[in-house]
């Protein structure tokens, strides 16, 4: 009994310490993230799900998702100027300002208006941030605020790390794509192919 | 003919001539390597205009590719394009009519063509001012069309007037193909460009006015500027086709069009590129160029000539006169000389074989002499040892008389032996003498027995006395004989003498004879050697006449060769001043 009770202390003692280190990791993260720096490993292509199992699309997966189907909210988290010259189809403009000193525009509220707007519902929308790429911190800081704070399922969220510039390219680089970019571009953005 | 013709004339009519002729081919030459260097020159900038108006048609036609890819782009990222080309949707097809119009005037398009998959023509909507083309694609189009639906590129093309009336320009297309969601061909669309777009373009960038052709009917159908193509035009077009530039002109204006061919894709000219501009100041110019050219050319070669024919005149043709003048009288001089030389050559030979002559009987005469004195160093040798026999003889004698006079010795001490007997004899006789007388006067004594013995001892004193007298008489003829062996003796000591006298001039006269043989064998060897040389003499007097006749010889063909000096440098006067001019001097 008293080796069973020891080795079940250690356990907890060491989940607790996992816990913390955690704990510790994520702070540390979501301070660099503040500062302007996404952890590199999340930069790297094999990198497909941040934590708490957020996936991430590159250009690939998102004409993939693009051509198969809806229930896609695409949110440009850039400056109403970048998205009013060009961006992903459909997709609404709610800034989030990667400090957040100026104040987000992108807050649980709006967000959920926008998806109203677009009649869609919170429980089977999936919604992809995306900004100017992966070096742009807003997409990626928005998509953690939404799982974190905002209580949206991770499994629901989608971090679209290439970004806008980087789909536009591939499109335009594309020839079978440039002929279909009404489905992934807006049509600002198709003038400009 | 021509050859004594040229002859008569002077050596700076010559120059002139050959001078002018060597002009007239430097001329052509220049001619020649000019029209060279200016035509590769004009090649060289006709490549340079050309290459530079195909490098600004194609950034003009990658722009008009830029256009048409966009209006491409936007019919195709319309919905309705595929939708009315699945269904033939009335409303559909308005919208793609309305994106026609926005392309029109935005994106200056100037046709717009839907085909079914089958490439018949479904929609045709085109400018206003443009006839329709006809319902099917021509098929030289066909394999460009199907080969936009494998790789979904958009193919750009220049289209002809493909026999249609009115004929229109040519037209810059862009094609491609429609897909459904599935990316497989539902049909295709073209959009073709204005050509006064392009045409506009093409004109501001190659700073020329531009104007294609209908090469079907050799006529402007767009111009950027009508005036001045259709003065063009009415100057007449025929066969220009092939050409690459062409000058017009036009009063007294000059214009240079570069013809740039467009081509559809199957390689057929559909229609020519003028690109033309007014070149009437390089024309102008180049004229200019040619005329100071030329009597820029004519003013040199006359200097030329003129300092040609000077620096002949002086440093050729009056040095050369003045030398063959000295020639002509120095090549009479050495004729002269030369039959002089020739002469004496000729006497020298002849006096050489004289002295031959007179050294072969030189050489006779002294063989003899050398011969008699060969005889004579012989007789010499015989005289010689006649004096050494004679000298032999001579001392036989010598010792013969010299035996005689030892005999005489021995006379002389025989006699003297004989007169001791002699006087042994008288001594004996005396004593015998006393002994008779003795005898007798024993005898007287004895009286009569005596008387006999008396008479006896008479006797024996006779005898006695005869012996006494006897002994005298030897006495006195052995005294006499050794007075006269003694007288013999001195004769034979004087005879000695003489002998020896005649013996050392006996061999005096050996040791002369001998030397005079010597002498004589001497004397006879140097005339030998006399002989020899005489007779070397008479080779080398042998070889000199040969070689004196050899040198007339030598002179007579150097006359000759004089003569033949001086008719050279006659030929050379006659070269140098003309036949007339030499004939004269």
């Amino acid at each position: 009994m008293t080796s069973t009770g020891k080795k079940w202390t250690g356990r907890i003692l060491a989940g607790l310490l996992g816990v913390i280190c955690l704990l510790c990791f994520q702070g540390i993260q979501a301070e660099e993230v503040e500062k302007g720096r996404i952890p590199a490993e999340h930069l790297q292509k094999t990198c497909k799900k941040l934590p708490w199992g957020i996936l991430v699309w590159d250009n690939e997966e998102a004409i993939e998702k693009m051509n198969s189907g809806t229930g896609i909210l695409w949110v440009d988290t850039r400056p109403v100027e970048l998205f009013s010259s060009g961006t992903v189809r459909d997709a609404v403009c709610i800034p989030y300002n990667q400090t957040g000193k100026d104040g987000n525009e992108l807050t649980q509220k709006t967000l959920l208006s926008a998806l109203t707007s677009k009649n869609m519902s919170k429980d089977n929308t999936t919604i992809a941030f995306f900004c100017q790429g992966p070096e742009c911190h807003r997409s990626y800081n928005a998509t953690l605020a939404a799982v974190a704070q905002w209580g949206f399922a991770p499994e629901h969220v989608i971090w679209f790390r290439d970004g806008y510039p980087n789909l536009f390219s591939a499109v335009k680089a594309d020839t079978k794509l440039k002929r279909k970019a009404k489905k992934y571009l807006c049509d600002n953005a198709i003038k400009q192919l | 003919m021509a050859a004594p013709m040229f002859r008569r004339f002077s050596i700076n009519v010559k120059i002139i001539g050959i001078f002018c002729v060597s002009q007239f081919l430097m001329l052509i030459l220049i001619g020649f390597v000019l029209y060279i260097s200016v035509t590769q020159q004009k090649q060289m900038t006709e490549d340079a205009t050309v290459s530079g108006h195909a490098i600004a048609m194609k950034s003009i036609l990658t722009n008009r590719d830029a256009a048409l890819e966009k209006a491409i782009l936007s019919l195709l990222n319309n919905n309705k394009l595929v939708e009315y080309v699945l269904n033939r949707d009335s409303n559909a097809r308005m919208i793609i009519e309305g994106v026609f119009l926005s392309l029109e005037q935005q994106n200056n398009c100037c046709r717009m063509t839907i085909y079914s998959k089958d490439l018949e023509v479904l929609i045709q909507n085109r400018s206003k001012d443009l006839p329709l083309r006809g319902s099917t694609l021509p098929s030289y189009l066909h394999d460009l069309f199907q080969g936009t639906g494998k790789d979904f590129s958009i193919a750009y093309y220049f289209r002809g007037p493909e026999g249609i009336e009115p004929v229109f320009p040519v037209e810059y297309c862009g094609a491609t193909v429609i897909t459904g969601d599935d990316d497989q061909p539902v049909g295709f669309v073209e959009v073709a460009m204005s050509p006064s777009t392009w045409l506009n373009r093409v004109s501001d960038l190659t700073l020329s006015q531009a104007a294609v052709l209908d090469v079907g009917k050799q006529r402007f159908l767009l111009s950027t500027e009508n005036q001045m193509f259709a003065a063009i035009e009415n100057a007449g077009l025929k066969n220009s086709a092939p050409e690459k530039s062409r000058i017009s002109c036009l009063g007294k204006q000059y214009y240079l069009s570069h013809l740039m061919p467009l081509q559809d894709p199957s390689g057929a000219m559909v229609s020519q590129l003028w690109l033309t501009r007014e070149n009437t100041p390089e024309v102008k110019q180049e004229q200019r160029n040619l005329i100071l050219g030329a009597v820029l050319f004519i003013v040199l070669s006359i200097l030329g000539l003129a300092g040609t024919l000077l620096i002949v005149t002086l440093n050729i043709t009056r040095p050369i006169q003045t030398m063959v003048g000295g020639l002509i009288t120095d090549a009479d001089l050495a004729t002269t000389i030369t039959q002089q030389l020739g002469e004496s050559s000729h006497a020298l030979a002849e006096r050489e074989a004289t002295q031959q002559t007179a050294i072969q009987e030189m050489s006779k005469v002294l063989e003899n002499i050398s011969q008699m004195s060969g005889e004579n160093s012989g007789q010499a040798d015989q005289a010689c040892a006649a004096m050494v026999r004679a000298r032999a003889a001579v001392n036989r004698t010598s010792e013969d008389i010299s035996g005689l006079s030892t005999a005489m010795g021995r006379i002389f001490q025989a006699s003297e032996e004989t007169s001791k007997i002699i006087k042994t004899i008288d001594a004996i006789a005396f004593q015998t003498n006393l002994l008779a007388l003795n005898a007798a006067v024993e005898a007287a004594r004895a009286g009569e027995a005596g008387a006999g013995f008396a008479v006896v001892a008479g006797e024996v004193r006779n005898l006695a006395s005869r012996s006494a007298e006897a002994a005298q008489q030897t006495a006195r003829l052995i005294e006499d004989t050794v007075h006269k062996a003694r007288d013999g003796a001195d004769l034979v000591k004087k005879s000695l003498q003489a002998f020896s006298d005649v013996m050392e001039t006996s061999s005096g006269s050996a040791e002369l004879v001998s030397r005079i043989a010597a002498a004589s064998a001497q004397q006879a060897r140097e005339i030998s050697q006399t002989k020899d040389m005489v007779l070397e003499m008479g080779q080398a007097i042998s070889l000199n006449a040969q070689n004196a006749e050899d040198t007339a010889r030598v002179v007579e063909k150097l006359g000759i060769q004089f003569s033949q000096v001086r008719t050279f440098t006659h030929h050379l006067l006659n070269i140098i001043s003309g036949g007339r001019q030499a004939r004269i001097k």
